[in-house]
């Protein structure tokens, strides 16, 4: 009879996971992973590349675990890690470039406004993620930090190497842009009705 | 710059939101952690992987260790078959043996260790012996052919058996030594630069040592096949024949010859102590 361990707890299963127990790599796979993978997907539509960056965060994770001091959210801790892989695997194919955000004049703080739309014209989510990431990436890069990941502008020129001022530009003008297209589908919503 | 309503929606929602990863991704992440152990394994004891490349030579060696260990009797049975035991021994056993020993057991003498001979006609007696030697090899033959199931005790009833009636003269070195007292005539033991009574004590210890190592060796032989064919008179019989072979050797060559020698050895001793100018 083969006894399986049952870690009720995170910090179980972190102790299980530091002590090489697969089980323990398994269980917390199989929490964590439809998570880490959204986040994943969300900076990559290639799927296999969203899975190779997935196993690459999780033999990462199991690697620094020793790390985590338990001091904050397990999850938020691991949110971090992902994050961190999908802007190494961004930069590595030089895939954004913020050289002309220096440029740029910093907008007004208000001047952009996303409300959210009504229950009954609110446009899905998927919808509504799927208008973040076709923005520009510098843009979609910026908001994505920003306002999903809870980035603050501080982290975000830490981890994409350019200036507060250039990583706020980047975010009015994502909102600016993103405004108007939940405009158009305002406008087009009312049209079909 | 703070979230408007539409940010905090979206954020709430991706902080839940879930897609969930094919089920072969955690087989290849299952494989990659295997890799990262084994890795780990041999940064923390880098000896492990020496002994790991080590260990197949060990195991060769271990088999060839058992392998020679396992085969060796049958190597031995190879070299020293029960039949090769005793023709081996019937080939390499001299007949009479070469006196190495400073002490000589005698027949006849109780009680005494007479040293062994010193004079010039003791080696060559020694030598006559050695080329006289009796070929016993046929006796052995016969004993070969039959199984070595023998008792040791069976063997030494016949080896007395054999010495009683077989070689019964043998026993007495005087038998010898009264053919050797026609030897030193009055004329020659003028000239001797020893006494007579010296000699005769030194043929008797030096027959008295052949006659052992005659009785010895034959006898071994011989009582061997004698034990062996008492039960067989057809045998027995072709025993009885070579026994009588060894015996009428015993006493017509070999006795015919030391005393041949002892004379000419003695005789040329003389001239040469005759020539020498007093």
């Amino acid at each position: 009879m083969k006894i399986i361990p049952i870690y009720t707890t995170e910090k179980q299963l972190v102790e299980g996971v530091l002590a090489e127990h697969r089980t323990a790599q398994k269980t917390l796979y199989d929490r964590f992973s439809p998570k880490m993978y959204a986040i994943c997907c969300r900076y990559f539509r290639d799927q296999s590349r969203a899975e190779d960056l997935l196993m690459e965060g999780f033999l990462k994770v199991f690697g620094k675990l020793h790390t985590f001091s338990f001091n904050g959210s397990f999850e938020g801790w691991m949110r971090k890690i992902f994050v961190r892989i999908c802007l190494d695997e961004l930069r590595k194919n030089n895939s954004f470039n913020f050289s002309d955000s220096g440029t740029l004049e910093i907008e007004a703080p208000d001047s952009v406004v996303l409300e959210l739309p009504e229950a009954e014209t609110r446009p899905s989510l998927e919808y509504l993620l799927h208008e973040v990431n076709s923005l520009p990436l510098n843009y979609s890069l910026v908001f994505s930090l920003y306002v999903l990941d809870g980035y603050s502008h501080q982290e975000i020129s830490t981890e994409l190497g350019i200036s507060v001022a250039a990583s706020k530009v980047q975010l009015s003008r994502a909102r600016k842009t993103l405004q108007q297209r939940l405009e158009s589908f305002k406008t087009s919503q009312h049209g079909k009705k | 710059m703070e979230k408007n309503n539409l940010e905090k929606y979206l954020s709430d929602q991706a902080q839940d939101m879930e897609t969930m990863p094919r089920k072969l991704v955690w087989e290849a992440l299952s494989k990659q952690l295997d890799g990262v152990a084994q890795q780990q394994d041999v940064v923390n004891n880098p000896k492990a992987k020496k002994v790991a490349h080590k260990a197949p030579l060990r195991k060769w060696a271990l088999a060839a260790m058992v392998a020679g260990l396992l085969l060796s009797p049958f190597v031995w049975n190879l070299r020293t078959t029960p039949t090769d035991t005793v023709n081996e021994r019937s080939r390499t056993t001299p007949a009479a043996i070469v006196n190495t020993h400073s002490t000589t057991p005698t027949i006849g003498v109780t009680g005494a260790t007479i040293k062994a001979p010193s004079l010039v006609v003791s080696n060559s007696a020694q030598q006559l012996i050695l080329e006289q030697g009796i070929d016993h090899s046929t006796a052995t033959k016969v004993v070969a052919k039959k199984t070595l199931s023998t008792s040791s005790a069976d063997l030494r009833l016949a080896q007395e058996q054999t010495l009683s009636s077989v070689l019964p003269n043998m026993h007495d070195p005087s038998d010898v030594e009264e053919g050797l007292a026609v030897v030193l005539s009055p004329e020659m033991e003028e000239y001797a630069p020893f006494k007579k009574s010296h000699l005769d004590n030194e043929i008797t210890v030096l027959l008295a040592q052949a006659i052992t190592e005659m009785h010895k060796n034959p006898q071994e032989a011989i009582a061997l096949s004698k034990g062996l064919m008492a039960q067989d008179s057809a045998y027995l019989a072709v025993a009885n024949e070579l026994l009588f072979e060894v015996e009428k050797d015993l006493n017509t060559t070999f006795r015919a010859k030391v005393i041949q020698e002892l004379k000419l050895n003695v005789i040329k001793l003389s001239q040469s102590m005759a020539q020498t100018p007093q």
